[in-house]
């Protein structure tokens, strides 16, 4: 084997031309498969940072028949639901719920506060995740049982580090949490990231302090049923499968929608693997999409590498005859020749390592401005290593197997008189050209993709986002961090509202919970009345936003119908919403919308009714299906955290200034936060994370096209070799050098023909789901042709080399050599 | 028809010019049946090369029916070879994927015959050369001889003035080669000039006259 080994570095070092087409060839192909497979291996299979994190599973509510915007099939669970599951469920070690919070964070109680995103979790939240904090205790489970008895705080790591520069003797410490003091009482690790690998949450606190925290709400949020917002995780118990688990949680499911009809009525109770909870993210199906392009684009370098491989082993025909002469066997000659194949593929592969690795920090460069702390880590961790290893041997073997079997069946006696191998010559070539068209046929098929998912990316993106994006500046608050009580928040927000449209060169001001496109657009649950859902659906899940009056005029969103909110509905007056164009088409099809009734929450939820029709727009990221949407009034529906958003005359960056003196004079207490311009905003999530993954698709297209061009070139240029001899002859009876130019130039544009028809086909074939993907924008034909000439001029110009070359080909010379 | 003046056919090497032929002077009017002989190295398939235009590396003087080849650039040259030339070689150097009657049109094709006038005058040769039966054989499936028959009706397809044959029955035997010499002496008779280099006195026998090259120079004439 050794012997092996240094023979085919010692052919690599001989033939060096040969050992660089190969060996970039397949760092390509596998540089691009493990940067996208790093990627997918962190979106997909990347598991919690727990201890046998196999055994956790997740549980979840499916109300039947509904869909949020169309996308998320599953909420969370309420905490009287999660209780009940607790108490009945024998499947589970342990199961904990958390929920993510927003704290306001002051490391002392003059300090003032800071928005820090953290996590409400159960008294076994750590214990059932079976983490252990790397400094001081994780939560008793007594220390979820009083409502806001127990004031106690685990740090995230990052603020450990941020806030307190590490330091050791924080543990016991008293912090300050939307005005309460808490102790800290441990330091999470520094990998643990929650109940969820993307996000890190700065802190952890027991869920029995929520009412404490939300001081001021009428109603705890744990005491509501039909509020289905915890994350529950459990952890399996020894022995037990997660079939069994599923069905019994699904039993408890059952029975709880008995016991409790008005929020239960048509919710079940679903379990799934983590993984399987990742699994059905929308981001899943473009991960695959992009691994699916990349496998082509590795196929097409393996398919050059084979014809590099086939080429050489006609040439080495001879060298393979002496050795069968001299006895070798043929396993013996084929695991030689995989051995070189290997060595190739690995030096492929570390070569691609690299290349791999500006890749994953490629995609770590995906920002989303949201106030959440994402973790966007895409790297190379042993996974991705194990991935590119067996990657690296199945090309070896891919490619390598078939020039090894071909290699060693080389007729002896014409291969050892005439140096090469004549026989079987034709055959093998036939191969190859069918290798080649099948890599222009991959590699148009990788084009007319990339063309179409970037043309559908750039009419989505060019494509007004309904709002305006010009103008605006955008600050966050939420006086609940400050401990203010429902009334105060109401104030703070009316007197902000009133005093910034005071603001000189403002032009209007408005407030809303949730920002356009971010995906954390509260959902809602609304029956229209009079209409007649699917059968066993109860109501209808839709994102919604609460918005104060002025929020249409400020963001530019037109009314199609009816009017905006105004000052006139008040908490106590009549309940009014605001649907979009989707949601009036869907459910009162020919119809006028306004005036209709919706139950909001459930079937015993009050009615609201319709007062205005808003035009379609973007709500949660740009290649968004055309989703239903609602709009609630501010003074009927009070929230804490709210954004405010300011309409300038000139640029909006400049209102920052002026706003922060005017918050400060309204309430220095308050923390303001997320302060930037609605266009930079827009700018980053809507276009950069898109136009991401919109190179990355453009990328893998221009690598197959290099590939598969690389590949002709090669296959024209041994097809000329092989046909030096008959060259010379055409030569000879009056071929001229253009004759032949020609010539060979028509052998490889009817391979490379051959190739488009067969990608044509097959990009035919998936024009359906291109333009689904684009939401029916279309498949352009137009585009197709384009592409398809392109790559075939692309084509002619890697055969006219070696066809110019051809032409070169000195009749006396080669006629003299036979 | 040919005229050569102080031909020279050298290639350059480490420790100067290897010539393959010096000083050459020849003439060959039109009709004539020339034999070039010479031993192995003299310089004879040198010689039918560049009679053939196909090698251009020569210094001197050539007239070629009194136009200067000397002078003529590489596209004329090949003009020249495509209108008055047809080549004979030892190994026949017909394509061994086409079929006899393809290999037959192939000098016609480069000569933008139209396809009409090509299927005429390839079903008359076949004619001619009593290989009608051979016509969609492979040259796999044809013996040396049939081959060389083929070569050389390749070669009058296009009804050349001039036939250079490069040991044209050297790879045939006696019978064989006898048949192949008799269709030269045939064509020669009516009318074209043929210029054959070979090591067989039978076969020079056929020619008018023989020249005889020794290290690339003429030794008699």
């Amino acid at each position: 084997m050794i012997h092996d080994l240094r023979y085919a570095l010692r052919m690599l070092q001989r033939n060096p031309g040969f050992a660089l087409v190969a060996i970039v060839s397949l760092a390509l192909g596998i540089g691009a498969n493990t940067a996208i497979f790093s990627l997918a291996d962190y979106v997909l299979v990347r598991p919690l940072a727990v201890p046998n994190p196999s055994a956790i599973m997740v549980v979840q509510s499916q109300f039947r028949g509904e869909s949020l915007g169309n996308i998320f099939q599953y909420s969370g669970l309420s905490n009287p639901d999660f209780e009940d599951l607790r108490k009945k469920s024998n499947s589970f070690a342990g199961l904990t719920a958390s929920q993510y919070f927003q704290f306001g964070f002051a490391p002392d109680k003059a300090a003032q506060p800071q928005m820090k995103f953290g996590a409400l979790v159960s008294g076994n939240f750590f214990d059932v995740l079976g983490v252990r904090p790397d400094l001081g205790r994780s939560f008793r489970p007594d220390e979820d049982k009083v409502p806001g008895r127990d004031a106690v705080v685990v740090l995230g790591h990052d603020l450990w580090e941020t806030e307190f520069a590490s330091n050791p003797d924080v543990v016991g410490r008293s912090i300050f949490l939307n005005g309460l003091p808490f102790t800290v009482v441990g330091v999470a690790p520094e990998s643990f990231t929650g109940s969820d690998a993307f996000i890190r949450a700065d802190l952890y606190v027991p869920l029995a302090m929520e009412r404490a925290l939300a001081e001021g709400s009428e109603q705890s949020e744990l005491e509501m049923r039909g509020l289905k917002v915890l994350t529950v995780l459990g952890r399996l118990k020894p022995g037990v499968r997660v079939r069994q688990a599923a069905a019994e949680t699904r039993v408890i499911g059952q029975q709880l929608a008995q016991a409790y009809p008005k929020t239960n009525r048509t919710c079940s109770l679903e379990v799934m693997t983590y993984r399987q909870s990742q699994m059905i993210k929308p981001i899943v199906k473009l991960v695959l999409f992009l691994l699916g392009l990349a496998v082509v684009v590795l196929l097409i370098a393996c398919a050059n590498v084979m014809n590099l491989m086939l080429s050489r082993a006609s040439a080495r025909a001879r060298e393979i005859a002496v050795r069968l002469a001299m006895g070798a066997g043929r396993v013996r000659l084929i695991r030689q020749l995989l051995t070189e194949s290997l060595v190739i593929a690995v030096l492929g592969g570390a070569l691609g390592l690299l290349l791999a690795q500006a890749g994953a920090n490629w995609f770590s460069q995906i920002r989303i401005p949201i106030d959440v702390p994402l973790v966007i880590d895409v790297k190379l961790d042993p996974h991705v290593l194990l991935f590119v290893l067996l990657v690296s041997v199945a090309s070896a073997v891919l490619f390598g197997l078939a020039p090894a079997l071909q290699g060693t069946q080389t007729d002896l006696v014409p291969a050892l008189k005439a140096g090469g191998a004549a026989p079987g010559k034709r055959r093998r070539f036939l191969g190859r050209n069918a290798l080649v068209m099948a890599q222009v046929a991959g590699s148009l098929l990788l084009l007319v993709i990339a063309t179409q998912a970037y043309r559908g990316a750039m009419i989505i993106l060019s494509s007004p986002a309904g709002f305006r994006t010009d103008h605006i500046l955008m600050a966050s608050f939420n006086p609940a961090l400050a401990r203010d009580s429902t009334e105060q928040t109401k104030e703070f927000y009316r007197r902000l509202q009133e005093q910034a449209r005071t603001l000189s060169g403002l032009k209007s001001a408005a407030l809303a919970q949730a920002m356009p496109m971010v995906p954390a657009s509260p959902a809602i649950r609304v029956i229209p009345e009079g209409v007649q859902l699917p059968t066993g659906t109860e109501a209808v899940s839709v994102f919604s936003n609460t918005v104060s009056d002025g929020y249409f005029r400020t963001l530019g969103v037109p009314l199609v119908e009816g009017r905006e909110f105004e000052s006139t509905d008040r908490a106590d007056s009549e309940r009014v919403v605001i649907v979009n164009e989707q949601f009036a088409h869907k459910y009162y099809p020919n119809q006028d919308a306004i005036g209709k009734r919706l139950r909001l929450n459930s079937a015993e939820g009050p009615f609201a009714e319709i007062v205005g029709v808003a035009k379609q727009s973007k709500y949660v990221f740009t290649i968004e299906p055309p989703m239903e949407y609602i709009y609630l009034p501010l003074a009927q529906n009070p929230a804490a955290a709210m954004t405010l958003m300011l309409e300038s005359e000139g640029p909006s960056a400049g209102l920052s200034g002026p706003l922060r003196d005017l918050v400060r004079s309204l309430d220095s207490r308050q923390p303001i936060y997320g302060v930037r311009t609605m266009e930079e905003f827009f700018d980053v999530r809507a276009h950069k994370t898109l136009g991401l993954f919109v190179e990355a698709i453009a990328g893998l297209g221009v690598l197959g096209l290099v590939l598969a061009l690389v590949g002709l070139y090669g296959l024209m240029t041994y097809s000329v070799s092989l046909r030096q001899r008959e060259i010379g002859i055409r030569m000879a009876v009056g071929a001229d050098p253009a004759t032949v130019v020609g010539m060979v130039l028509r052998q490889g544009m009817i391979l490379a023909g051959s190739g488009v028809i067969v990608g044509l086909s097959l990009s035919l074939a998936a024009s359906k789901p291109l333009a689904a993907m684009v939401h029916g924008r279309g498949f352009s034909l137009p585009l197709v042709a384009l592409v398809t000439i392109a790559l075939l001029a692309m084509a002619a110009l890697g055969a006219y080399i070696p066809a110019r070359r051809a032409s070169r080909v000195d009749p006396n010379t080669v006629l003299r050599q036979e | 028809m040919i005229k050569l003046h102080n031909l020279d056919r050298y290639y350059p090497l480490a420790g100067g010019r290897y010539y393959v032929l010096r000083r050459i002077a020849l003439d060959i009017p039109e009709g004539e049946f020339v034999t070039i002989m010479g031993p192995s190295g003299a310089g004879k398939s040198t010689l039918l090369s560049i009679l053939g235009m196909l090698d251009a590396g020569w210094e001197g003087e050539f007239f070629f029916f009194e136009q200067p080849v000397h002078k003529l650039d590489p596209k004329r040259r090949m003009e020249l070879n495509k209108r008055y030339v047809g080549f004979v070689f030892q190994q026949y150097h017909l394509l061994d994927n086409l079929t006899v009657a393809e290999n037959l049109d192939i000098p016609l094709s480069y000569r933008d015959v139209k396809l009409a006038e090509r299927k005429a005058l390839v079903a008359d040769t076949l004619d001619r050369f009593q290989i009608v039966g051979k016509k969609d054989l492979f040259p796999s499936q044809l013996s040396g001889g049939q081959q060389q028959l083929v070569a050389v009706a390749r070669a009058v397809i296009a009804s050349p003035k001039l036939i250079l044959a490069d040991e044209p029955t050297g790879n045939l035997h006696s019978g064989q080669g006898k048949e192949i010499m008799e269709l030269f002496k045939k064509l020669n008779n009516e009318g074209t000039t043929i210029v054959q280099v070979t090591h067989s006195e039978a076969n020079a026998a056929y020619g008018h006259r023989i020249i005889k090259l020794q290290d690339g120079w003429i030794a008699g004439n």
